[in-house]
């Protein structure tokens, strides 16, 4: 979301700077009574003269205006998740990065006898790790890699360490 | 801190964002007969509109063409926030003398992230000091291995690397941040 965000933010930027540009050069070239540069200011000035506010293509006109601020608005309240975690107030504010420590999970996940790979996703209040084991029961597996990332999300010294949960898919699962 | 422009991206399009909603909503309300059928027929350019304009066009020209290019800088602003963040190249060092001293910041920054990296449990360390002179601020972003004792390596940081950073600088009050990433030990790999 927030690459979009950039990437939207990046197109609607250069917009405004050769938009605005574009239309103060307009108004100075318009000035010394020459034919329109590049926008045909001339033509909208003549169809906003005679076009009426019931005809449709102002109507379609609105109808994009509003569909665009809705998709723009849903891009800024689509849920995401932090990038970083806060550390415990200390002298200096300090964080964990999200990314890094969801591979650092999933490599403790690792580490447990009987997990083969794992996959872990931080949320702020949640851990989701789903470890996979060759084993057909998945026996006690669950309780001790929970065990594990309890003990190794306590050690980071996060302001609100978020609950783990994991889930293991054992052969006989899948 | 952290010197993105996420934040202002989505003040920014929250903004525009109920801008279009506004302009597109009244549009098509008006279109629709919700001010009246009369103002539903007339003409999106209103004489009255246009009379106005001419009447004061000595100003209304010269003042849209300003707001014009007030809104080309604000864009470009905007653009320059998305690739670049304002980042410190030199520090001025107290002298006594005549003359004037100048140290390089991304030097200074790297003797910061070289003292860190001796730290056990680290693996790399970059600084970077952002802001403005005479109140910079100092980002670090710390490399820990999965095993180190994080807050350990918080509070040497805090206690010893910054310490010596600020008594060098002579910038007592200089704002900091850590970033800590986890990476993984050399040598180990995920099964």
């Amino acid at each position: 979301m927030r690459i979009a965000n950039r990437v939207v933010a990046a197109v609607l930027a250069l917009g405004l700077l050769v938009g605005g540009l574009l239309v103060a050069v307009e108004i100075v070239v318009a000035g010394f009574d020459r034919r329109p540069w590049v926008l045909p200011h001339d033509d909208w000035y003549d169809s906003a003269r005679t076009r009426l506010w019931e005809d449709a293509p102002p109507r379609w006109i609105f109808i994009g205006l509003v569909v665009a601020g809705l998709l723009l608005l849903l891009l800024q309240f689509a849920r995401r998740r932090p990038t970083a975690l806060p550390m415990a107030p200390g002298a200096v504010p300090a964080d964990v990065a999200r990314r890094s420590l969801e591979k650092s999970l999933a490599r403790e996940a690792s580490r447990v006898d009987g997990v083969s790979s794992a996959r872990a996703k931080v949320d702020t209040d949640r851990v989701d790790v789903v470890a996979s084991s060759n084993r057909r029961q998945a026996g006690d597996l669950g309780p001790r890699v929970t065990q594990a990332l309890d003990r190794r999300m306590a050690a980071l010294g996060l302001a609100r360490p978020p609950a783990v949960r994991v889930k293991v898919q054992a052969r006989g699962d899948r | 801190m952290r010197r993105n422009p996420d934040r202002l991206n989505r003040t920014v399009l929250t903004l525009l964002a109920l801008l279009l909603l506004g302009a597109g909503g009244y549009g098509l309300a008006r279109g629709y007969g919700a001010f009246g059928e009369g103002r539903a027929d007339a003409p999106i350019l209103t004489s009255d509109v246009r009379d106005f304009v001419s009447r004061n066009s000595d100003w209304f020209w010269p003042l849209a063409a300003v707001l014009s290019l007030l809104v080309a800088w604000l864009g470009l602003r905007w653009l320059l926030a998305q690739i670049s963040s304002p980042g410190v190249h030199q520090l001025p060092v107290r002298s006594d003398g005549p003359g004037h001293t100048e140290l390089a910041a991304t030097g200074a920054a790297s003797a910061l992230a070289r003292d860190i990296e001796d730290y056990p449990g680290v693996r790399g360390a970059r600084a970077r000091i952002v802001g403005e002179y005479p109140s910079p601020e100092v980002e670090i972003t710390v490399d820990v291995h999965d095993d180190a004792d994080i807050p350990d390596v918080r509070t040497r940081i805090e206690e010893h690397a910054l310490e010596r950073f600020r008594a060098a600088l002579e910038l007592q009050d200089l704002r900091s941040e850590v970033h800590i990433r986890l990476a993984e030990r050399a040598g180990r790999t995920v099964r």
